[in-house]
C-alpha cells in the first residue's frame, strides 16, 4: 500500500493562521510606513530649503557686507584725489570698521600701489601673485568687483579672500582699485554656527567644489575638493537653485548617508550645502519603522502562539476522535470522548459516542460473530440435508405431497402425482385447484366441504375422495392436510398428502360382494359343504392377501 | 502539559511586548553624557579667560551642572602647583583639560602623555614652547588658541611709532628665560630699522634687575630711552610693569602695554587679544574635541588683537594722537 506522508492538521492550521496574520500585518504596516515616509520627505525638503537659503543669505550677507563697505568707501572717499594723509586715515578707519578686514591696499589706474595698511605688522604684507593681479585689474577695470579664491594664511591658518572694488570718477572712468584682504574666519564662525537639525552640518564650497568653510576646519585647511559628492557635483555643473521637490539621499561630507540640499550665494560664486543625516531626517519614520518591526515580530510570535493554540483547540477533539477510533479498532468498545465544546466538533463527538454505543449494542465481538456464522452455516447445511432428504422421501414415497393456497390452487406438488393422476407436477402447480380433479358428480359437494374446513383452519385426516385420472379413470385417494398459517394466524394455504387407495377400495368392494354371495349361498344351499369349504378357502386366501388371518378353519 | 503552555505563552508574550515597548521608549531618552573639564589657570591676569570659555561653552550647549562639570584650579606663576593640578586632572580622568597660558599648557601636555585626555590651551605662545607641531596640524592630542605674541609685539611697536614718531629709542626689557621671547625679538629687530627706531634691549631675569636698570637711567644725565614697549613676558607684564610705569610717569614717556589692563594703569595703549576672545575660541575648539574630532587635527586658533587706547594718558603726555590710530582702536578710555 502506498504510504502518504502525514501532515498534521494542527501545523497546517497554525501555518495558515500565521501566514494570514503576516500578510495583513505586512500590508497594513507597509502602507503606513510608506505614507509616513512621504509626509516626512515633504517636511524635510521644505526645512532644508529654508535652512539652505537662510545659510546662503548669512554667508552672502557677510561677503556682500564687506563688499558694500569697500564700494561705499571707494565711491564716497574720493580716494585717488585725496592726499596721502587723508588716504591713510580712510584706510585706517576702514581697518577699524571690523576685524574681518586684515589688510587694505590702494592702487591707482596704472596698477601702482599707492598705500597699504594692515592689522598685522607691516612686515606681513599681502603678496599678490602676478596672475591674481592681472585677474584683479582685468575685472575691476571693467567696473566689476573681484573676489579671489579662498586661500589659507600661513601664520594663522585662517582662510582669506581678496576682494577688490574699482574706484571710478563721476564720468565712470576707472581711476584705481581698493583691495581688501578679508579674513573668512568670521564666516567660518557663521557657518559653524548654522544649525541643521541636531546633527546636520552646513558647509560652503566654491565653484570648483573646494571646501571653504566647514565646522571641521582641518578639512578646509587640507584644501579638499568635494566635487565627487553628488550634491556638490550638481552645483559645480551649474545647479544653482535649491531643489524643491526632491530630497535625495546621498553620501555626505562625512561619508555618511544624508539628505542634502544646497543654495547658491550669487556673489561670490559659492554655495552653501546643508546635510542632515538620514537617521535624523527620517527619525520619526525610523522610529515608527522600528516600532513596527517590533510590533510585527511580536505579532508574529503572538499569531504563532495564538495560531498554534487555536489550531490545537480545533484539532484536539479531532485528534481525540482519531485516537478513540483507534482504540475502538483495537476492540476497546468502552472508549468514550469527553464532550466539551458546543460547536460542530462537539456535535461530532456526541454522534461518535452514540455511534460507539449503538455499535456496542448491535455487534458482538468477532468471536461471537464467527461462532454465529459457523452456527448458521451448520444450520444451512442441515437445512440443505433436510431438503434433500425431503426431496428423496417425496420422490420415492408412494404418497403424493402437495401444498395449496387459501383458494385451493396447488402451489407445490411432488412428482408422484404423475403416477397417481397422470399429471406432471408443472401441470398441476399454479394451474389446478384441488377440486378440479374431483369427479363431476362429487365436485361441488366436496369443494363445499373442503372450503368449510379451510375456513375453520382445521386439519383433516384420511378424507377419502374420488379423483379423475388424466386418462379418465377414477382414482380413489385418501387425503390428509394441515393448514399453513402466517405469524398472525391468517390462513395461507394447506399442506398435505394423498394416498392411492383405489385397489384397496376395489378389494373391499369385491370382498363385500363375495361375503354377500356367501351369505346368500349359505342361506340358499345347505349341504353344499364342499362348495362351502372351497368358498371358505377362497375367503381365507383373499384375507391372507390382505394380511388378515384366515377366517375359516378348513376341515378335510 | 501542552495545554498549559498554550495558555501561558500569550500572557508571557504580551508581557514581553510591554517590556520591549518600555525599553524602546527608554532608549529614546538617552541619558546625557556629563563632561568633566579641568581648567588650569596659571596666572591671575588671564584668569578671566576661563569665564569667557564657560560662557561660550554654555552658548554651545554645555550647561554647567547639567551636562558639564568644571574643575577650576588656579595658581599664580607656580610651576609646581601647575604640575600638581595637571596630575590631579589626569588622575580624575577628566574628559578635557583647558590650560592657559603657555606654562600650564606645556605642563598639561606633559601630564597627559600616554593618556587619551585631550588638552585645549589658550594664551599660549607656540613659538619655542614645542607645544604643537604646526598651527595647521597641532599633532598629538592637543590644540588651542595661540598667543599671537610676535605679530602683535611688532604691531605694538608700529603703533607706538605712529603715536610718538619722534621717539627713536624704544625701551624693551624682557625676561630672557621666557620661552619663545627670542622669536619675538628677532622679528622686532627686523621691524625696527624699517621705522628708523632703535630697540634698547634689557634682558633680565627678575624685577629687581629692571628696577636697577631704571634706577641707573634715572641717575644718569640721559635716560637713554624715548618710549617704552612692554614685552610679552610674564615678568614684564606683572611685577616688572609697575617699575617701568613709575619710571614712565616720572619721565613722561609713552608706554605701549602688553596686557589689556596695562592701559588702565598707565600705558597709553595696549594691543593684545582680549582674554574673552581666547576663552571663546578655546570653547569652540573644546566643543569640537568633545564631539569627537581628534584635538591634534584641529588647527590652532589665533585671536584678533584688541587695541585699547587711553586717551587721558595720551593727553597728559601731550601727545598729538593721529585720528587714524584712534579709528583703529577697539576701545578708547577717556
Amino acid at each position: 500500500m502506498k504510504r502518504t506522508k502525514f501532515r498534521s492538521l494542527t501545523v497546517t492550521l497554525a501555518v495558515a493562521f500565521l501566514a494570514l496574520s503576516a500578510v495583513v500585518l505586512l500590508i497594513a504596516n507597509s502602507l503606513q510606513i510608506y505614507f509616513n515616509f512621504q509626509i516626512q520627505r515633504r517636511i524635510i525638503i521644505g526645512q532644508q530649503q529654508l535652512i539652505a537659503q537662510k545659510a546662503a543669505n548669512t554667508v552672502s550677507s557677510f561677503v556682500q557686507g564687506k563688499l558694500d563697505v569697500l564700494k561705499t568707501t571707494a565711491t564716497l572717499g574720493n580716494l585717488i584725489a585725496s592726499s596721502g594723509q587723508e588716504q591713510k586715515l580712510i584706510l585706517e578707519k576702514l581697518l577699524g570698521f571690523g576685524p574681518a578686514f586684515r589688510q587694505l591696499v590702494l592702487f591707482d589706474a596704472q596698477e601702482q600701489e599707492l598705500l597699504k595698511d594692515s592689522r598685522l605688522s607691516n612686515l606681513l604684507s599681502i603678496q599678490l601673485t602676478e596672475q591674481k593681479k592681472r585677474e584683479l585689474f582685468s575685472q575691476t577695470s571693467r567696473g566689476k568687483t573681484y573676489i579671489s579664491s579662498v586661500y589659507i594664511d600661513e601664520i594663522t591658518s585662517e582662510p582669506m579672500v581678496v576682494m577688490a572694488v574699482p574706484i571710478m570718477n563721476v564720468f565712470g572712468d576707472f581711476k584705481g582699485v581698493l583691495l581688501a584682504e578679508v579674513n573668512l574666519k568670521f564666516m567660518w564662525d557663521l557657518v559653524g554656527g548654522i544649525k541643521v537639525g541636531k546633527t546636520g552640518v552646513a558647509y560652503v564650497v566654491d565653484k570648483r567644489g573646494d571646501l571653504i568653510a566647514f565646522g571641521d576646519i582641518s578639512r578646509v585647511l587640507r584644501g579638499e575638493n568635494l566635487s565627487h559628492l553628488k550634491e556638490i557635483n550638481k552645483f559645480v555643473k551649474g545647479g544653482m537653485l535649491p531643489h524643491k521637490d526632491s530630497a535625495d539621499i546621498v553620501k555626505g561630507i562625512q561619508g555618511t548617508w544624508v539628505v542634502a540640499n544646497h543654495a547658491h550665494l550669487g556673489i561670490p560664486d559659492w554655495a552653501v550645502m546643508v546635510e542632515l543625516p538620514v537617521r535624523e531626517a527620517y527619525k520619526p519614520v525610523l522610529a515608527s519603522l522600528e516600532l513596527t518591526i517590533w510590533t510585527i515580530l511580536l505579532s508574529f510570535a503572538l499569531a504563532l502562539v495564538a495560531g498554534a493554540y487555536l489550531a490545537r483547540r480545533i484539532t484536539k477533539p479531532i485528534i481525540d476522535l482519531r485516537n478513540a477510533a483507534g482504540k475502538i479498532g483495537e476492540g476497546r468498545m468502552d472508549t468514550r470522548i469527553e464532550v466539551k465544546s458546543q460547536d460542530e466538533i462537539g456535535q461530532l463527538a456526541v454522534s461518535f459516542n452514540q455511534m460507539v454505543k449503538d455499535l456496542n449494542k448491535t455487534t458482538t465481538s468477532i468471536d461471537n460473530l464467527n461462532r454465529e456464522i459457523a452456527g448458521r452455516k451448520k444450520i444451512e447445511g442441515n437445512l440443505r440435508d433436510s431438503e434433500r432428504r425431503f426431496q428423496e422421501v417425496v420422490s420415492n414415497a408412494s404418497e403424493w405431497v402437495w401444498e395449496v393456497d387459501a383458494q385451493g390452487l396447488y402451489t407445490y406438488s411432488s412428482p408422484i402425482v404423475e403416477d397417481l393422476l397422470g399429471y406432471k407436477p408443472q401441470e398441476v402447480v399454479g394451474k389446478k385447484h384441488f377440486y378440479d380433479l374431483f369427479t363431476d358428480k362429487d365436485r361441488d359437494e366436496l369443494k363445499k366441504m373442503a372450503l368449510e374446513a379451510f375456513a375453520a383452519k382445521q386439519p383433516f385426516k384420511e378424507f377419502i375422495n374420488a379423483n379423475i385420472h388424466k386418462n379418465g379413470q377414477m382414482v380413489w385417494l385418501m387425503t390428509s392436510g394441515v393448514p399453513i398459517l402466517d405469524t398472525n394466524g391468517n390462513l395461507i394455504g394447506y399442506r398435505g398428502s394423498d394416498i392411492d387407495i383405489t385397489r384397496q377400495k376395489e378389494a373391499e368392494d369385491e370382498l363385500a360382494v363375495k361375503i354377500k354371495e356367501l351369505e346368500e349361498f349359505n342361506r340358499l344351499a345347505v349341504g353344499r359343504e364342499q362348495r362351502m369349504i372351497e368358498l371358505k378357502e377362497e375367503i381365507n386366501i383373499l384375507l391372507a392377501e390382505r394380511g388378515m388371518e384366515a377366517k375359516y378353519e378348513i376341515v378335510r | 502539559m501542552n495545554k498549559k503552555i498554550s495558555f501561558k505563552l500569550p500572557i508571557l508574550l504580551a508581557t514581553l511586548l510591554v517590556v520591549v515597548c518600555t525599553l524602546l521608549s527608554g532608549c529614546g531618552k538617552k541619558t546625557q553624557k556629563m563632561y568633566h573639564v579641568g581648567i588650569l589657570s596659571g596666572i591671575d591676569a588671564f584668569a578671566s579667560t576661563a569665564d569667557a570659555f564657560k560662557a561660550k561653552m554654555t552658548e554651545l550647549g554645555y550647561v554647567e551642572g547639567k551636562n558639564i562639570v568644571y574643575d577650576f584650579q588656579k595658581v599664580n606663576v607656580d610651576p609646581a602647583g601647575e604640575q600638581r593640578i595637571a596630575k590631579k586632572f589626569v588622575a580624575d580622568k577628566v574628559d578635557l583639560i583647558f590650560a592657559f597660558p603657555t606654562s600650564p599648557a606645556v605642563t598639561a601636555k606633559a601630564a597627559t602623555q600616554g593618556t587619551d585626555i585631550p588638552v585645549v590651551f589658550a594664551n599660549a605662545g607656540i613659538e619655542g614652547s614645542n607645544l604643537v607641531e604646526s598651527v595647521r596640524q597641532p599633532g598629538g592630542n592637543i590644540t588651542g588658541v595661540r598667543f599671537p605674541s610676535w605679530e602683535l609685539t611688532v604691531k605694538r611697536l608700529e603703533f607706538l611709532h605712529e603715536l610718538v614718531p619722534q621717539a627713536k629709542r624704544i625701551y624693551a626689557t624682557y625676561d630672557k628665560t621666557y620661552p619663545g621671547i627670542s622669536f619675538t625679538l628677532d622679528e622686532l629687530r627686523k621691524a625696527a630699522p624699517l621705522m628708523n627706531v632703535i630697540l634698547v634691549e634689557v634682558p633680565v631675569t627678575t624685577a629687581e634687575e629692571i628696577k636697577d636698570d631704571l634706577k641707573a637711567r634715572s641717575e644718569s644725565k640721559d635716560i637713554g630711552i624715548d618710549a617704552i614697549l612692554v614685552m610679552p613676558t610674564l615678568l614684564t607684564v606683572s611685577s616688572g610693569f609697575e617699575a617701568v610705569n613709575n619710571f614712565a610717569v616720572e619721565h613722561k614717556l609713552a608706554v605701549a602695554g602688553s596686557t589689556n589692563d596695562n592701559a588702565d594703569i598707565g600705558a597709553v595703549f595696549s594691543y593684545i587679544p582680549q582674554n574673552a576672545d581666547f576663552g571663546k575660541l578655546a570653547a569652540s575648539l573644546a566643543d569640537k574635541v568633545l564631539k569627537g574630532i581628534p584635538a591634534g587635527t584641529i588647527p590652532v586658533g589665533t585671536p584678533e588683537g584688541y587695541l585699547r587706547f587711553n586717551y587721558k594718558v595720551a593727553q597728559e603726555l601731550g601727545l598729538n594722537v593721529p585720528e587714524g590710530l584712534l579709528s583703529r582702536a577697539d576701545e578708547i578710555i577717556r
